[in-house]
């Protein structure tokens, strides 16, 4: 099987692009990560959206790339995952270049959420749970969701509010030093605390907010630089009263199985970490379930700085989805270009040293998962 | 009390609340329905303050999840605030959704 290494990164500023269309900033990213590559002969592209039909009227995006950026005749495909679109995306390009198919594709992603009313983005949203449902119909939300599972995570191990709030002002103070990032204004506790509510226990810190951005990332065959080490994805429940265990994600679980074997290593190899915290309750749960810390115990560990640099291990070092932004088919790009730049030694908040890193991606309330592995080769 | 319409499967009279084609269980592909009584202790819950537009008249409103004594776990609504291992039952069928109350 072929080797597959990065080749080239882009990525717009997350955040609030008024006068800025969703094909523009997908372009924008697409053409940088193009750039950086020197313009390689791109074989497919590959986009990971999934709200353009909805809020924006707007479909055949990787037919567009490749014709605004004179690609040629090439195959294109739009994946979606819901909140994991762009990391399924990636895993399909991947695949294709290993399989030896493809030499060199462009996989992107992209979504612009900015400008419609809440209400809209809600139920836009909403259309990553299983809506032909009584759960749906007694009026359950996305956020409501990772909610449910909190009160009963608090319930369970005796983690408290502040537990959340950890992760949240943790991810805002790697927000900080993030050029791109959409929350750059430092937050204190207090701030945290007084933050209106969303769905209890969650409040405004503990919810990802709504985004516009795109992210890039062109691949190819070959063993330079940041090479992708393996590649996993599962499937979860799609409804929260069918979850055997409410304090699991188990297509996190499974997709990291699944990675780590691949890849021959283990949660104790991993240098730095991006993962999915859609909300606060999000991380300290992925934290469990991609063995870094015991089920259970992902709240203490967050409150003891085990998440951050000098800890077992930095998790979400751009900010996270939290205060990075979350521009739903960009995130799984998103986090692979932030990776990809600590194995490089380029990155904000640089983890000096890192070697392996780990990207994962979820979509709907734990409905897919993927997980990426690379290795800075140099 | 208003109850609750579950598929059971005519292999292992495993029941679910929804309707399936092949049992995760025994692999039958075999359903029938039948009703079980709605009432239960509430495993989780969220009471929710922003929601979409179809249910903001609602709001806030809780979301529990509910353990019943025959084994099954339901989601529902109740318009008041509850707390792990309240007593709830189901008292009607709004549509798809099973509205709930305390006891």
């Amino acid at each position: 099987m072929n080797k597959v290494n990065v080749s080239g990164l882009g990525i717009t500023k997350f955040g609030t692009h008024e006068g800025e269309t969703l094909k523009s900033l997908l372009l924008d990213a697409c053409f940088q990560a193009l750039k950086e590559a020197d313009f390689p002969k791109i074989d497919a592209v590959y986009v990971g959206n999934f709200m353009s039909g909805s809020l924006g009227n707007q479909e055949i995006l990787g037919a567009i790339v490749a014709n605004d950026l004179s690609l040629g005749a090439i195959p294109t495909v739009k994946v979606e995952g819901a909140c994991a679109s762009g990391g399924i995306a990636f895993r399909q390009a991947f695949l294709m270049i290993q399989s030896g198919e493809y030499e060199n594709v462009l996989v992107a992603g992209v979504e612009k959420m900015k400008g419609a009313p809440t209400e809209v983005i809600t139920n836009a949203i909403n259309a990553a749970m299983d809506n032909d449902s009584n759960e749906k119909h007694a009026g359950l939300t996305f956020p409501g969701f990772f909610g449910t599972v909190a009160n009963r995570y608090f319930y369970e191990t005796g983690a408290s509010k502040k537990h959340l709030a950890y992760v949240a002002l943790k991810n805002r103070e790697y927000a900080i030093h993030n050029p791109i990032a959409q929350f750059t204004k430092p937050a204190t506790m207090e701030d945290y605390m007084s933050a209106r509510m969303i769905t209890e226990p969650l409040g405004l810190f503990d919810c990802s907010p709504t985004s516009d951005g795109a992210a890039a990332i062109v691949l190819s065959k070959g063993e330079n630089g940041v090479i992708v080490r393996s590649s996993g994805q599962a499937s979860g429940t799609t409804q929260m009263q069918e979850a055997s265990d409410l304090l699991s994600l188990p297509a996190v679980k499974e997709s990291a199985r699944r990675a780590y074997e691949k890849a021959g290593l283990g949660p104790e190899d991993i240098d730095v970490v991006e993962l999915h915290d859609c909300f606060s309750m999000t991380e300290i749960l992925s934290i469990e379930e991609l063995g870094f810390f015991a089920k259970g115990t992902g709240f203490e560990a967050v409150e003891q700085g085990l998440t951050k640099h000098g800890g077992v291990v930095p998790v979400n070092t751009s900010g996270g989805l939290l205060s990075k932004g979350h521009p739903i088919g960009a995130t799984g790009l998103a986090q692979i270009y932030h990776i990809v730049s600590q194995l490089r030694g380029t990155s904000c908040n640089q983890v000096e040293g890192a070697r392996i890193g780990l990207a994962q991606n979820l979509g709907g309330t734990g409905a897919y998962s993927t997980v990426h592995i690379f290795e800075g080769v140099k | 009390m208003a109850n609750i319409q579950v598929f059971e499967c005519t292999g292992c009279q495993k029941q679910f609340v929804q309707r399936k084609w092949l049992c995760p269980v025994c692999k039958g592909t075999s359903f029938k329905k039948a009703e079980e009584e709605g009432a239960g202790k509430v495993f989780s819950f969220t009471r929710i303050h922003v929601t979409s537009k179809e249910y903001a008249h609602l709001a806030p409103y809780t979301v529990v999840l509910i353990d019943t004594p025959s084994g099954l776990r339901i989601t529902g609504r109740l318009s008041e605030e509850v707390q792990i291992n309240d007593e709830v039952k189901c008292v009607e069928q709004d549509g798809d959704a099973y509205i709930f109350e305390k006891v």
